[in-house]
């Protein structure tokens, strides 16, 4: 059967070839505009900074810890001095008993015990900032949209495409080997920077979205270890003035007290050693939580700009550092003689 | 991505209550100066007094710094929803891209599966 020239398979013939041709035609294009733009954004995301923020939460944590649990140890301190001096203190007011809300003391709780549950929940809330530092991580990790997966991608649409052409190949004008692995080559890798530009993307919203949570997260955190700064600046008093009622108890100096005196002054300077370095480390510890916010929004800088220099993220992984330092130096340097003293390296 | 996060207005500004209490930490701290002094001029008369006033404000120290204790763990329900929603914000941006990565590896298995469909059509093609 004949029509206008050519029979009725040539004609189906020229169909195919036609529709294989439009496929291609169709497919190029959107591979290009993928490319395209695709390549407006880095091809992959300078991790280290990601890296340096997590890092510098988890230090933040256990500093925060070590100079808590000093906290605790140092206001109980405290509150013996204080209330060893003082004739209306009942000692069946620190009966901790069970109460609807838990347990709790019948007289007025000391601050020594609050202390001790902020600590509890400080460190709870730093936990849940290491693990937001670590899925930001996972976010900007290589692994996530990586190369080699990718690679593969180019290598299994090669072998599918060459498969599907020469099944073809009877009836349209079937493209070479070489010009598959191109188009492969290059689909694979626009697919990649489309991934990778979401991806890039993604993190801007989420670093954009959540930058409200982080600075009152950090507020919340300055204002506790503010907080634990008076504690301490009244446990220290009250440290003192049990020191003093005892030197004061001795007289004034003579041959006979010298030794005593001597024990004494040793113990009023050892307690201020301590205490400024208690003061330096939560000191640091403050600054950590106000250096957060600008760290968290340099994450954001690194992503559009992945060279630009990242001072606040530097600033929050030193200040951590910093209190982690001091306060195992805080836990060696405890001094080691006197009353109030040893009762505080008891607990 | 969804914020189920609190306002930042739930959370206290416990920037007054603190200064409140650094006051009365510095009257502490300055009546014992006072007392130390006076101890060791064995002025007891004072010393005494002094004694009694830092009882007393040790006792208001106590109950404002144990209840703004209270109000700041109170907070950390409000602190911690917001972070957990910022991390869940985060997750669900992993779990997206894993999509995005899963659906062109599938784009290429299809792919592999429309060959065998074109073999057999091909076949029977005329």
């Amino acid at each position: 059967m004949r029509a206008g020239g050519g029979t009725v398979v040539a004609l189906r013939e020229r169909s195919f070839r036609v529709t294989a041709r439009r496929q291609l035609l169709r497919m190029m294009p959107l591979a290009l505009v993928m490319l395209c733009s695709a390549c407006s954004v880095p091809a992959t995301i300078n991790t280290k900074p990601f890296d340096q923020f997590s890092n510098a939460a988890q230090q933040l944590d256990l500093g925060a810890d070590q100079a808590f649990a000093n906290g605790v140890t140092f206001t109980e301190a405290g509150f013996v001095e204080q209330v060893a001096a003082d004739p209306k203190f009942q000692t069946s007011d620190l009966l901790v008993t069970r109460s609807n809300e838990g347990f709790a003391t019948i007289g007025h709780e000391p601050t020594f015990m609050e202390v001790r549950k902020g600590a509890a929940t400080l460190s709870g809330a730093n936990k849940l900032l290491v693990d937001y530092a670590g899925a930001l991580q996972q976010l900007a990790s290589p692994g996530l949209v990586s190369e080699a997966t990718f690679d593969q991608l180019a290598k299994d649409l090669d072998t599918n495409s060459t498969k599907m052409i020469s099944d073809l190949k009877a009836t349209v004008n079937a493209p070479s080997a070489n010009e598959i692995g191109l188009f492969s080559a290059a689909a694979a890798e626009a697919a990649r920077l489309y991934i990778e530009h979401k991806r890039q993307e993604d993190l801007v919203k989420v670093i954009q979205l959540n930058q409200p949570a982080i600075d009152s997260f950090s507020q919340w955190c300055q204002a506790g270890v503010e907080h634990l700064e008076t504690d301490f600046y009244t446990a220290y008093s009250n440290q003192m003035n049990a020191l003093s009622t005892q030197l004061g108890s001795l007289g004034k100096a003579n041959a006979k007290n010298v030794a005593q005196r001597r024990q004494l002054i040793q113990q009023i300077v050892q307690l201020d050693g301590y205490f400024l370095d208690s003061e330096n480390t939560l000191s640091a510890l403050d600054d950590s939580y106000k250096a957060l916010p600008k760290a968290h929004k340099d994450l954001e800088t690194t992503i559009q700009s992945p060279t630009t220099a990242l001072g606040d993220i530097q600033v929050l992984y030193d200040e951590a550092r910093r209190v982690q330092t001091l306060s195992k130096q805080l836990e060696s340097n405890t001094p080691k003689s006197g009353t109030t003293v040893s009762a505080a390296k008891a607990t | 991505m969804s914020n189920g996060t609190v306002s930042a207005s739930a959370i206290s500004d416990h920037g007054d209550k603190l200064q409140l209490i650094n006051n009365v930490s510095s009257s502490i701290n300055a009546t014992i100066y006072l007392k130390m002094w006076c101890d060791q001029n064995q002025d007891q008369t004072n010393s005494d007094k002094y004694a009694l006033r830092l009882n007393r404000l040790n006792v208001l120290y106590t109950t404002l710094s144990n209840e703004l204790w209270k109000d700041w763990i109170g907070d950390a329900a409000a602190v911690k929803k917001n972070m957990q929603a910022a991390t869940d914000n985060v997750n669900q941006s992993v779990k997206d891209i894993q999509s995005n990565v899963n659906t062109a590896q599938n784009i290429v298995k299809a792919l592999g599966h429309l060959d065998q469909a074109i073999a057999i059509a091909t076949k029977l093609a005329p």
